[in-house]
């Protein structure tokens, strides 16, 4: 009889710990150090002990003399002498700050190499961001079994991420402008380097940037996103649209294509998971567009901590308007004389495919910048647990927004030996328009018609 | 005489760009038509139906690679990325399937096994046709 009851009881105190950490909710003790040693969305302030990575003191002040909003973006920190190179004959030296997926693009391309430069932190907040995040601070949660979120404002829902599945939430609502278009390119070389590059136009609105925006109006909705192939005349014209939704179990992702071919809207349900990206030549999954998005409810997902690492930062140079495509373009990976590394602190997100779910990738290693909550680095596993593809945002501060966005993504394939890289605007003159406000009716099925026409 | 100098010229012309456009050209992978499979947007059907969408990318990896052998196009960077994918997906697929019970995506998986792991380094593109699963293997995994 001692025994059941002692065991009851043990298994009451297990099971109470395991319900505590499961919907841990942040204590206002811990609230309150967002903006004193915390940053305002949960970056440590302080520099690390070696000095290798400053304390944040508030980010960028100003934009660099010579900046004029719409122009291309001057690179506040070209002064910057590269300190030393990490390829393949000294990888062995930086192992503890390099990624396994690193290590496997070192090791599989002996031109691989990785300039490390001098750490900054440039990323600053506004004071209406941050009223925001405090606000989610002590009110967000995870809502189905993570798979959803509620009482958040737009942005960092969980400045203090407690789990996994919060980090990643923190990655896909992170702040993006608002609002944006873009025109840029991509190409998906073969071995040889050949390619042909493919030109996209997208829009993004967060919900809560509409110009018609009501708060009750389609409040599952989280962003909306079109997509049109303008290049080459064999894709042209070719629209997608995606409503992402915020309960991913309430009511999936909405997905439209308007095929330019057969003139027709038609929805797309594919467009999610491990289904191929748009003119991807099997290079990479729905879900890989921006390092990672869509519903989390395929894996595990499990917080390791942090971990110091050097990671693409502050990217002007791969923006130089200077640079032709086939001066990045490269074969194997892209040209990395033009990349920038600095050493900064990520989370380490680790994806464990769920038993019973399916995804070409088993497991998924996210690396994402304390800064920004962005994915910087990411190691993509096969189901035989061997690293099978490897990405890197090359992310730059667009310092009169205050956000950070890829510049260049960079998708490599380990086993064919070929990569995807995307984002490149060198020969564009305007890549990213933060100015444009968008109506709930451009992103209706309607709109792709439009959208499509060549 | 004019009229059939334009006309060689043309078709050289073609020739040499839909040669070099299919090396470069993302074109859309052989193996679309398995995310058509009625049962591809459920990520857990049941193991018969897992088993056939695996099945669906395993034959399509199989039809890249002899119709690459049949074309002397061995080792051509597209059709080695689209074979190593759609043998990833069916690999996915049968795990699925296995979990369910379903024992002939057993036999389905070593093979893919062979090619994704040791066909990468030793028989580059060679093993998946030796691999292939014969009816009789169905019959005696059955």
């Amino acid at each position: 009889m001692k025994i059941v009851s002692l065991l009851c009881a043990y298994s009451a105190i297990i099971l109470l710990i395991f319900t505590t950490d499961a919907s841990a909710k942040v204590t206002p003790e811990e609230t309150a150090r967002l903006g004193k040693d915390l940053t305002p969305i949960g970056a440590e302030k302080a520099g690390n002990a070696d000095k290798t990575i400053p304390a944040w003191t508030g980010g960028l002040d100003k934009s660099p003399a010579g900046f004029k909003p719409g122009q291309p973006y001057i690179d506040p920190f070209s002064d910057d002498q590269i300190m030393f190179t990490i390829d393949q004959s000294n990888m062995d030296q930086h192992l503890d700050h390099l990624s396994l997926g690193q290590q496997a693009l070192l090791k599989a391309y002996s031109s691989f190499t990785m300039p490390i430069y001098k750490s900054h932190r440039p990323v600053g907040y506004s004071d209406e961001l941050i009223k925001l995040v405090n606000k989610n601070a002590v009110s967000a949660e995870l809502v189905q079994d993570g798979n959803g979120i509620k009482n958040s404002g737009a942005n960092y829902p969980f400045p203090i991420a407690q789990n996994g599945l919060e980090a990643i939430w923190n990655h896909v609502r992170r702040y993006r402008g608002g609002s944006l278009n873009r025109t840029y390119v991509h190409a998906t070389p073969t071995k040889s380097g050949q390619y042909t590059l493919i030109t996209f136009y997208e829009e993004f609105s967060e919900r809560s940037a509409l110009k018609d925006f009501a708060k009750n109006k389609d409040d599952n909705v989280m962003l909306y996103f079109k997509q049109a192939v303008k290049s080459p005349a064999r894709l042209a014209g070719n629209v997608l649209l995606v409503h992402d939704t915020i309960d991913q179990v309430k009511e999936p992702r909405r997905a439209w294509i308007y095929n330019a071919g057969q003139r027709r809207v038609r929805r797309a349900p594919q467009v999610s998971y491990d289904s191929p990206g748009t003119a991807s030549d099997a290079l990479i999954t729905s879900d890989n567009f921006d390092m990672y998005n869509g519903a989390p409810d395929r894996y595990d997902w499990k917080l390791e901590g942090k971990k110091e690492l050097y990671v693409p930062y502050n990217s002007y140079k791969l923006d130089d308007k200077s640079l032709k495509y086939d001066d990045i373009i490269k074969p194997r990976h892209i040209n990395t004389q033009y990349s920038r590394y600095e050493l900064h602190r990520v989370y380490k997100v680790v994806a464990t495919l769920k038993q019973g779910k399916r995804h070409i990738y088993q497991k998924r290693v996210h690396y994402i910048d304390e800064d920004t909550w962005a994915i910087l680095a990411s190691d993509f596993y096969d189901g035989h647990g061997n690293i099978w593809r490897v990405a890197e945002a090359h992310n730059k501060y667009f310092y009169d927004i205050g956000t950070a966005l890829p510049t260049v993504l960079a998708y490599y394939d380990l086993l064919s030996g070929r990569y995807l890289v995307s984002g490149l605007a060198n020969e564009i003159k305007t890549k990213f328009d933060f100015n444009q406000k968008f109506m709930t009716k451009d992103f209706s099925p309607s709109a792709l018609r439009r959208a499509g026409r060549r | 005489m004019s009229v059939k100098c334009i006309v060689c010229f043309s078709v050289s012309i073609f020739l040499f760009s839909s040669n070099l456009f299919s090396d470069t050209f993302p074109i859309p992978t052989s193996y679309d038509y398995c995310f058509d499979k009625p049962y591809y947007l459920h990520d857990s059907p049941p193991h018969e139906e897992a088993l056939a969408i695996g099945e669906c990318f395993y034959l399509a990896a199989e039809n890249i690679l002899i119709d690459d052998n049949k074309g002397s196009q061995h080792e051509t960077s597209s059709s080695r990325t689209h074979i190593i994918s759609a043998l990833q997906y069916a690999d996915s697929w049968f795990r699925i399937a296995i979990q369910k019970g379903n024992t002939v995506a057993i036999t389905y998986l070593h093979h893919t096994e062979l090619y994704l792991i040791e066909g990468q380094q030793k028989h580059p593109l060679k093993n998946l046709i030796h691999a292939s699963i014969t009816e009789d293997t169905h019959a005696t995994t059955y």
